[in-house]
């Protein structure tokens, strides 16, 4: 299998060329939207061919490292195009190709008739490939070229309908968010390369161990990653992207914003667990931002009413709770909150954009109502799903979720364990509040004029999928303490244990014989959250009244902490202000044109004199040959 | 003086199986020696003047196999070449030089080594062939789709055959090792382009180029021959090799007579810097660029030039011992070139600043890429003691930045001037003012051009970036010539002006009325662009393709030029 490797980014790449440059003469479009699936189809059986070859290895002989090409040579620095394929890897490739070639597959009917069908295909296969770099890579810079790429994707997804300015806003804050967490990356490389002289995520290791814990380059190092991560993984202060971002086709918040690219700041923290590991301050700043973030996040999707904004604040909380696994040293709990969440949210997004197909582009919620009678398949998937983010037993959130809130506790501390399980508590209302809207109480629509229709197979058959792995992929991870065998924690051991038992000597542990009562009362605190919501919305049919009697907190929320607006008062305008009068007026007209204007113009009289040497008589350039010839053997001799 | 008398002992059997052998090692040259004459019978065959052509093919197929038969003489090498004997890779040919007896055995096992011969076959002259007939297949292939060729169809063998015994001459330069050869093949190469300068000899334009070009070659090499006899008097041998002994000997024992080796030196490098065009033996240049007809244009400007820094590199290399403490030539070479490329860079390029006409602001953008691969030259000089050596070693450094600049230059500039010649395929100008508009007219070729500006500019994500940037790093391995970085640095700000000047008219000003009309109103298709045969619009790719390509992905480039340090 390990000469196959390379298909696994080809094929997609594949797909990429042939849409992208034949795709506009496909007299049948739906031949791009084929050719792009199977594409990332053949990755995913790639993948699974290799996932079943390193399942029969030792698990000490499971990575596997396949160098392409070299790619920069320069000194003694040396980039190339490898790639290492060990169990993290494979689990992210097995999540990119896997849910993205469901969600290619539901892109097929999402997408049907859109004049844009062939040109969607192209950025979505790109995606696909430059995510598969992002994780495939055994260096840093390879990552970053994945990291930049999935950030074009992601720019060029949520402009897709670029006809409408807001879009293109939403892609441009997404792309100028992003550049500011790219700069703190770039710095990362930079002093790597400086302090180690290498960019090789196992030379980097190895030479992060010798230093020790604590060291200083370490901590600057890890900090400048996790700025990349804050802006990648949307975590305090970058996170403003993610919901303005969902301006994009649904799918593309699916795949990009859910499932896949905003989770490559975890994998770049577990990659470098090492890294982390030995930056105790870094971890401390990790877990606060992140049960910030979490808590931050949940309040404001509480009273969302456009179904993607809820899901979108819910992804960033959701990214929240996995940096706060990572940031108390659990790099698997965090990974495996990835991969339940990849499959819910993706789960919650297809059927958010199943009901926004049924409803003819409306996404607010306050206008649905009822829906459970008219989309069958997409209620009980999307009911499945909540109660999986919601945290019930035995679905796949719960397990992911409360692995991480555990570790908050033993090696965090009660607050942080604290306010993850407030978070949870609104997680599990928000969710609830969606489901009511959306599919209960009474009809607020037109269903006369417009009867909702369920969708396609193409659509469904990727909703079922997700839904059975939404209650089936906790298993994966079930406790010692209940009788599971942990089947994830064993199969990352070789990756991210070494980190994991750094980290847990300098974090500490407490807190035994507490991990059974807390799983039950993040259980209770779920169903509570559950309860409000069906207490409030279940049979509501005006809305809005209850909520609005919570004043500030209600307004706060809503309005999302007027976070848009601080940073726009803070950042926006004074940047615009001072590059508009100080930086253009004085600066650019003034001082630079002035020397660049004198600068051309000496050039052009230069230059004027240099043309008249050309005489365009043979004689004279005899001339100037003997005058030349002097010259230089004057200037030998004499000097 | 005993050095040359050393007599090898070898019987005469074992000389003329070495014969044999190294006849064996001159097949690309003995392949373009007989294309050339079956090129003239072949014209002399055929009667009907539109099916000359055909010599065109001929010499393609011609200088493809001289190519492929380069390729099989290189001697690839990866990484440390510690283990490989130094001159595994240099296999010797022609071991009667005039003023030696016989070749040098060093051991039946090594193979044969003549250090004292007339032409080498090694890694160094090998890359440079394969540049000089890469060169030349692509410009058989632009002089085929070349209006100005095919208007004087008649003569079109003669053009093609010429091609041929130009290419035959360039191949000899950079392997010379002798004056007599570096001599002849000059002035083979020198000859054959006079004429081919003044092919359109119903042009005055191209006459009046074709008369300059003599007048002022001749000067030149008559100069150089001149040098090259002083050289003869100093050390009594012709042979490089044999002068650096003598020289080396005469410098440690103090008697070296300074003036009349700065003399000699400087005279020499007079017809070496005139086949390179470096300031101040560069005036014919402009005049003659402007005036030849465009592949010929193409072909002086890349092979010929090529040829010109293989025949240079070889001279100074060679022919000038270098101190064994300090690792620096005993004459001060770089220091010349040093002043030299400052004053090439900076005339070329603020001369091409006011040029109305596209391919005299080729002509003098081209004198400025020679100022900036003398400047990877100078680099080599401070250690000059260390070529060959090592491959991380700074001398090095400059041979490969000089070879990855030859081979960007290639595709990038005959790409620029193929472009150009499509362009005046159709409106019958070169001026920038009838460019106006043109991206309208055909956006590919508008686009294409652009691409290899850029790429001349030397910005990032081109070709042209990789090779500024390993010349860069080549010279700031030696900190005296710091100014010169600073001088190249200023240097491609200027150029990057007169570039750009020409994809402001073509992209932003519009066509009025005195722009170029088109040569005929059927050559614009239904949405109103230029028709270009698909021929003509694929072989754009042949340079697009490495142009792009090289300047993303540049290690199997480097990794090639790198392998031109094996010489002996």
């Amino acid at each position: 299998m390990k000469e196959l490797i390379p298909y696994i980014t080809l094929a997609p790449l594949a797909g990429f060329a042939i849409n992208g440059l034949l795709g506009w003469r496909f007299k049948n479009k739906q031949i791009a939207g084929i050719i792009a699936t199977l594409a990332v189809t053949v990755s995913f059986v790639i993948a699974c061919g290799l996932f079943s070859e390193m399942m029969a290895a030792e698990p000490e002989h499971r990575a596997v490292h396949y160098k392409l090409m070299d790619w920069i040579a320069v000194g003694n620095v040396n980039v190339g195009i490898s790639y290492l394929i060990d169990q993290l890897s494979i689990i992210f490739i097995l999540v990119i190709t896997g849910v993205g070639a469901l969600i290619h597959l539901y892109s097929m009917g999402y997408m049907k008739g859109d004049p844009g069908y062939a040109r969607f295909f192209t950025y979505l296969n790109l995606f696909i490939v430059m995510m598969l770099q992002l994780v495939m890579a055994d260096n840093y810079l390879l990552t970053f070229l994945g990291w930049e790429g999935v950030g074009l994707c992601s720019y060029l997804l949520i402009g897709f309908w670029y006809e409408e300015v807001k879009n293109g806003d939403a892609a441009k804050k997404a792309f100028i968010v992003n550049r500011i967490g790219d700069f703190g990356f770039l710095v990362a490389m930079g002093v790597m390369l400086a302090a180690f002289g290498t960019l090789n995520y196992a030379e980097v290791a190895s030479s992060a161990a010798s230093l020790g814990a604590g060291a200083s380059v370490l901590t600057v190092i890890t900090m400048m990653l996790f700025l990349g991560c804050t802006g990648k993984s949307a975590q305090i202060p970058l996170f403003v992207w993610l919901p303005d971002a969902m301006a994009g086709p649904t799918p593309v918040s699916a795949l990009i914003h859910a499932a896949t690219m905003v989770t490559s700041g975890i994998y770049l923290v577990a990659r470098s667990n090492m890294l982390f590991a030995l930056s105790p301050t870094t971890l401390t700043v990790i877990s606060i931002v992140a049960v910030c973030t979490a808590l931050l996040a949940a309040i404001m999707a509480l009273f969302q009413n456009d179904i993607k904004k809820v899901l979108a604040y819910s992804t960033v909380s959701q990214l929240g709770f996995m940096f706060l696994g990572l940031g108390v040293g659990a790099f698997t709990a965090g990974v495996f909150h990835v991969l339940t969440h990849a499959f819910f949210k993706a789960c919650l997004f297809l059927g958010s954009g199943a009901v926004i197909h049924a409803m003819h582009h409306e996404q607010d919620m306050q206008k649905m109502g009822g829906l459970k009678k008219y989309l069958p398949v997409t209620f009980w998937t999307f009911l499945i799903a909540t109660i999986a983010i919601a945290g019930i037993p035995p679905f796949a959130g719960f397990f992911s979720k409360d692995e991480i809130l555990w570790k908050a506790f033993s090696q965090g501390s009660p607050f942080l364990w604290a306010f993850g399980a407030i978070a949870a508590l609104m997680t599990a209302f928000y969710m609830f509040r969606a489901v009511y809207l959306t599919f209960f109480g009474k009809e607020r629509f037109d269903a006369h004029h417009h009867p909702p229709h369920e969708v396609g197979a193409s659509m469904s058959i990727p909703l079922i999928v997700l839904a059975v792995l939404s209650m089936g992929a906790g298993l994966l991870g079930v406790p010692e303490i209940l009788g599971g065998s942990e089947k994830l924690h064993h199969w990352l051991e070789p990756v991210l244990g070494r980190g994991e038992e750094i980290a847990a000597s300098s974090l500490g542990s407490h807190g035994e014989g507490l991990e059974i009562p807390l799983m039950i009362v993040s259980v209770v605190i779920a169903l509570i959250g559950i309860l409000i919501a069906t207490r409030y919305y279940k049979q509501r049919t005006t809305l809005a009244q209850n909520e609005r009697k919570l004043g500030g907190l209600y307004k706060l929320s809503y309005n999302k902490f007027y976070v848009d607006e601080i940073y726009d008062a803070a950042i926006v305008q004074p940047t615009y202000a001072a590059s508009n009068s100080f930086l253009y007026k004085v600066v650019d007209v003034k001082i630079i044109d002035g020397i660049v204007n004198g600068l051309a113009s000496t050039a052009g009289v230069f230059s004027s004199l240099m043309r008249k040497l050309q005489t365009g008589l043979v004689q004279n350039y005899a001339v100037m040959i003997v005058i030349g010839i002097v010259v230089l053997i004057g200037y030998v001799l004499i000097f | 003086m005993s050095f040359f008398l050393l007599d090898s002992g070898i019987p005469t059997a074992e000389l003329t199986k070495f014969v044999n052998f190294s006849m064996g090692k001159f097949i690309p040259e003995l392949i373009l020696t007989a294309g050339f004459l079956f090129a003239i019978v072949l014209d002399l065959l055929i009667k009907d003047k539109n099916a000359k052509k055909l010599v065109g093919y001929f010499a393609f197929i011609v200088l493809a196999a001289a190519f492929a038969m380069s390729w099989d003489q290189l001697a690839y090498f990866h990484g440390e070449m510690k283990d490989i004997p130094k001159w595994a890779g240099g296999k010797m040919i022609f071991p009667y030089s005039q003023t030696l007896p016989a070749p040098q055995l060093i051991s039946p096992s090594e193979g044969f080594f003549a250090p004292f011969s007339m032409v080498v076959v090694d890694n160094l002259s090998v890359i440079f062939k394969m540049i000089i007939s890469l060169a030349g297949m692509f410009v058989v292939g632009m002089s085929l789709l070349s209006r100005e060729v095919e208007d004087r169809g008649r003569r079109n063998g003669e053009f093609f055959s010429l091609l041929l015994a130009m290419t035959l001459g360039m191949f000899l330069m950079p392997a010379s090792m002798d004056l007599l050869m570096m001599y002849i093949s000059l002035e083979l190469v020198s000859i054959t382009s006079y004429i081919m300068a003044g092919f359109m000899k119903d042009s005055p334009r191209s006459t009046e180029a074709s008369m300059k070009y003599v007048l002022f070659g001749a000067f030149s090499s008559g100069l150089m021959i001149y040098g090259f006899s002083i050289l003869y008097g100093l050390t009594g041998s012709t042979n490089i090799m044999a002068i650096k002994a003598v020289l080396e000997t005469q410098f440690l024992s103090g008697s070296v007579n300074t003036v009349a080796l700065t003399v000699a030196v400087i005279l020499s490098l007079v017809g070496m810097g005139y086949k390179i065009s470096a300031a101040p033996f560069h005036f014919w240049t402009p005049d003659v660029y402007e005036g030849a007809p465009i592949p010929v244009t193409a072909l002086l400007s890349v092979a010929s030039k090529a040829g010109g820094f293989g025949l240079l590199m070889r001279f100074l290399f060679f022919a000038i011992p270098s101190n064994a403490q300090t690792m620096q030539p005993y004459f001060n070479w770089p220091i010349i070139l040093a002043i030299m490329s400052a004053l090439t860079m900076t005339l070329g390029n603020f001369a091409a600043l006011r040029q109305s006409n596209v391919k005299r602001m080729l002509a003098y953008s081209t004198i400025a890429h020679a100022g900036y691969m003398m400047v990877a030259l100078v680099s080599v000089g401070a250690f000059q003691r260390l070529i060959g050596q090592d491959p991380g070693s700074p001398s090095n450094a400059g041979i490969t930045a000089i070879l990855i600049y030859l081979i960007s230059y290639l595709f990038t500039n005959l790409g620029a001037f193929y472009v150009i010649m499509l362009i005046a395929n159709k409106i019958n100008s070169e001026e920038i003012e009838d460019y106006k508009g043109f991206a309208k007219r055909s956006p590919l070729l508008a686009v294409s051009l652009s691409l290899f500006l850029v790429s001349l500019t030397g910005i990032p994500l081109t070709v042209g970036f990789i090779g500024k940037f390993y010349i860069f790093i080549a010279i700031l391995k030696q900190p005296q010539y710091l100014w010169l970085v600073v001088v190249m640095a200023l240097n491609s700000v200027v150029s990057l002006y007169y570039y750009v000047r020409v994809m402001q008219s073509m992209f932003i000003k519009q066509a009025d009325a005195q722009t170029a009309p088109l040569l005929g109103e059927m050559e614009i298709q239904a949405d109103g662009t230029l028709r270009y045969s698909m021929m003509s619009k694929i072989f754009i790719f042949v340079f697009l393709i490495p142009t792009i390509l090289f300047g993303i992905y540049f290690t199997p480039l480097v990794d090639f030029a790198g392998n031109a340090i094996r010489f002996f």
